[in-house]
């Protein structure tokens, strides 16, 4: 299957100050042990370099409606980081 | 394997808070996308599934022989459309999937035509196998849905003809027809969007090539033309320089016959400038004579008034003299209009004494001289210092006197005088008469003054006259300069040609050559 032109995936997100930010979501997984949800988005922002900033958020639906929360754990971020280099090499 | 660990997912996140630091980390591009594609990929076979779950649901759907009834027709109807609901949503996913994998939109025409046509072909088979049993076997899944897929080319058609569609329907505003409770048979007559044929797509490009072709030759045609004509421009060009060449010798020929004087000396400009002034009338003195003659004509546009005109010719001549004697003058006789034809005649007249030549201002000053002689007589009797008071004389004295006195002696002057005074009767004709006289004396005073202006305007025309004479050699000097200046740029001009002319030449050779 090709990617050439594909739908893109907006997510809006409220910040404590009440601001909005629509960003692109480029990948949503969970762990299977842990039934953990992230969701990683992008503002297209790039650096001298041409390399391109992703954001990394847990996804929490414990109160119903999801909530974006920080990866505390360094372990956890940790494996999260080596899933996206993996996948970052797929072919 | 990465997925082991991981389970992809597809959520619709919408509107979402965030409550805390978020972590970030850069990726190169390359990577980027990478990831970006896995996803992507995952998220079509999950639209995958559901269009086959979809396909399920709609092939399972129980479509027992109790429920139709062929005789009213109402639950066939209600029938299709659940199935047409479900080929609906079918034909969504398939655009959705075409969407993803092509990146080619589609219009809602395009899917309701789409769910129209699996719709159909759905029916036909249940149809066929109604008898048989409730569901479909899974070996006429295959012709069910065994529908024509469309081509790229007849989806991104279709989308273009659905779009245009959509524009002449807003243009019309007619609303978009929902694909509610059709038949098969609406569905045939429907407004569906047929997609251009391969054929008809095939002849299109066919007539855009020749239409490109056509417009390549006329295009090469018209850079031919382009470089036909500059050909013949530059033929043109070398025409032009002979003409030029042409130009030039004539111009020679002009020049040598223009008689242009090197040097033009004063002598012979005053010259000219004299014979020209000559021939321009100024009067370089005035003489009185000429005065007298330009009063006489302003006298003679002096009105006379109305309530006296009759008088006035019974006692005028048609050479102005007098016919009448001063006895026999009425007093209340006014004359305003003076006609005198021969001025200098009367003066001289007068001069010698002679009545005959006489206007009614010219006895009036007689009667004043002799008036006064008289009052000066006696005067002189009474040894009183009186001035001699001049006496207006029985005649009322013209109004309009002439801007010029005449000219007389003193002497006959101050027997006009006195011969007024013995004249005058009353102090009043004796005011008068010293008015007269003192408007006399204004009058020479006048005379005297425009003399003095005369003689100013001499002095002034002279001036002029050396003015003119030097504007005149100042004239002559720029047009020498002018002259050479002009030579001088003909003289360029011809050598711009001979360069020009050269050029030519050695390009002419050049393209000998080639």
């Amino acid at each position: 299957m090709g990617n050439q032109e594909v739908e893109k995936k907006i997510m809006s997100i409220v910040a404590e100050d009440g601001s909005i930010e629509e960003v692109e979501v480029i990948l949503a997984f969970e762990f299977k042990d842990t039934n953990k949800e992230y969701v990683i988005y992008t503002k297209n922002e790039k650096d001298e370099n041409d390399n391109i900033t992703v954001y990394v958020s847990h996804v929490d639906r414990s109160s119903g409606e999801p909530r974006l929360l920080g990866v505390e754990d360094e372990d956890e971020w940790n494996r999260i980081k080596d899933v996206l280099r993996e996948l970052s090499k797929a072919e | 394997m990465i997925f082991d660990r991981i389970e992809l997912k597809d959520h619709d996140y919408g509107t979402v808070k965030k409550s805390s630091k978020v972590r970030k980390i850069k990726f190169k591009s390359v990577s980027f996308q990478n990831i970006s594609r896995v996803w992507n990929n995952f998220r079509l076979k999950q639209l995958d599934k559901k269009l086959e779950r979809a396909k399920e649901k709609t092939l399972n759907m129980e479509f027992g022989m109790g429920s139709f009834d062929r005789k009213t027709g109402e639950e066939m109807s209600k029938a299709e459309s659940m199935i047409l609901r479900k080929t609906t949503a079918i034909a969504k996913l398939e655009a959705k999937i075409n969407f993803l994998q092509f990146g080619t939109e589609v219009t809602d025409d395009f899917v309701s035509s789409r769910a129209i046509k699996i719709k159909d072909n759905m029916m036909k088979n249940m149809r066929y196998n109604a008898n048989a049993a409730y569901s479909i076997p899974d070996d006429k899944k295959a012709e069910i849905f065994a529908v024509e897929e469309p081509t790229t080319e007849d989806v991104i058609a279709a989308a273009k003809k659905g779009v245009d569609d959509a524009l002449n329907r807003i243009m019309k505003k007619k609303p978009v027809t929902p694909t509610k409770e059709t038949t098969s048979q609406e569905a045939e007559t429907a407004p569906v969007i047929k997609a251009p044929t391969k054929e008809e797509i095939r002849k299109t490009v066919d007539e855009m090539f020749a239409e490109e072709q056509k417009r390549r030759e006329q295009a090469t045609e018209a850079s031919t033309e382009t470089v036909v004509e500059q050909e013949q421009a530059t033929e043109a060009s070398t025409e032009t320089v002979v003409e030029q060449e042409e130009v030039r010798e004539e111009v020679k020929k002009g020049l040598d016959k223009v008689e242009v004087t090197p040097t033009v000396g004063k002598k012979e400009v005053a010259e000219t400038i004299d014979t020209e002034l000559g021939k321009i009338d100024v009067v370089p003195t005035v003489k009185k004579d000429d005065v007298a003659d330009t009063i006489q004509d302003e006298l003679s546009k002096i009105v006379v008034t109305k309530n006296q005109s009759n008088k006035v010719n019974p006692y005028i001549n048609e050479d102005g003299t007098y016919r009448m004697k001063k006895e026999d003058i009425d007093d209340d006789f006014r004359v305003t209009r003076v006609a005198m034809s021969d001025r200098e005649k009367r003066i001289e007249d007068m001069r010698n004494q002679h009545l005959t030549v006489q206007t009614a201002f010219v006895r009036s000053m007689q009667l004043i001289k002799e008036n006064l002689d008289k009052q000066a007589e006696e005067e002189k009797k009474q040894a009183a210092a009186k001035e001699e008071k001049p006496v207006i004389p029985a005649e009322p004295v013209a109004r309009e006197m002439p801007e010029v006195a005449p000219v007389r002696t003193p002497v006959e002057e101050v027997k006009a005088l006195t011969a007024a005074v013995d004249k005058a009767t009353t102090k009043d004709d004796l005011a008068s008469i010293m008015e007269s006289v003192t408007r006399l004396q204004k009058e020479q005073a006048a005379a005297k003054s425009r003399e003095a202006e005369i003689a100013a305007n001499e002095e002034a025309l002279k001036a002029e006259k050396t003015k003119a004479v030097e504007e005149l050699l100042a004239y002559q000097a720029s047009l020498q300069a002018d002259i050479q200046t002009r030579r001088q740029g003909l003289t360029e001009r011809e050598a711009h040609n001979n360069a020009m002319a050269q050029e030519i030449d050695s390009i002419r050779q050049v393209m000998g050559r080639r």
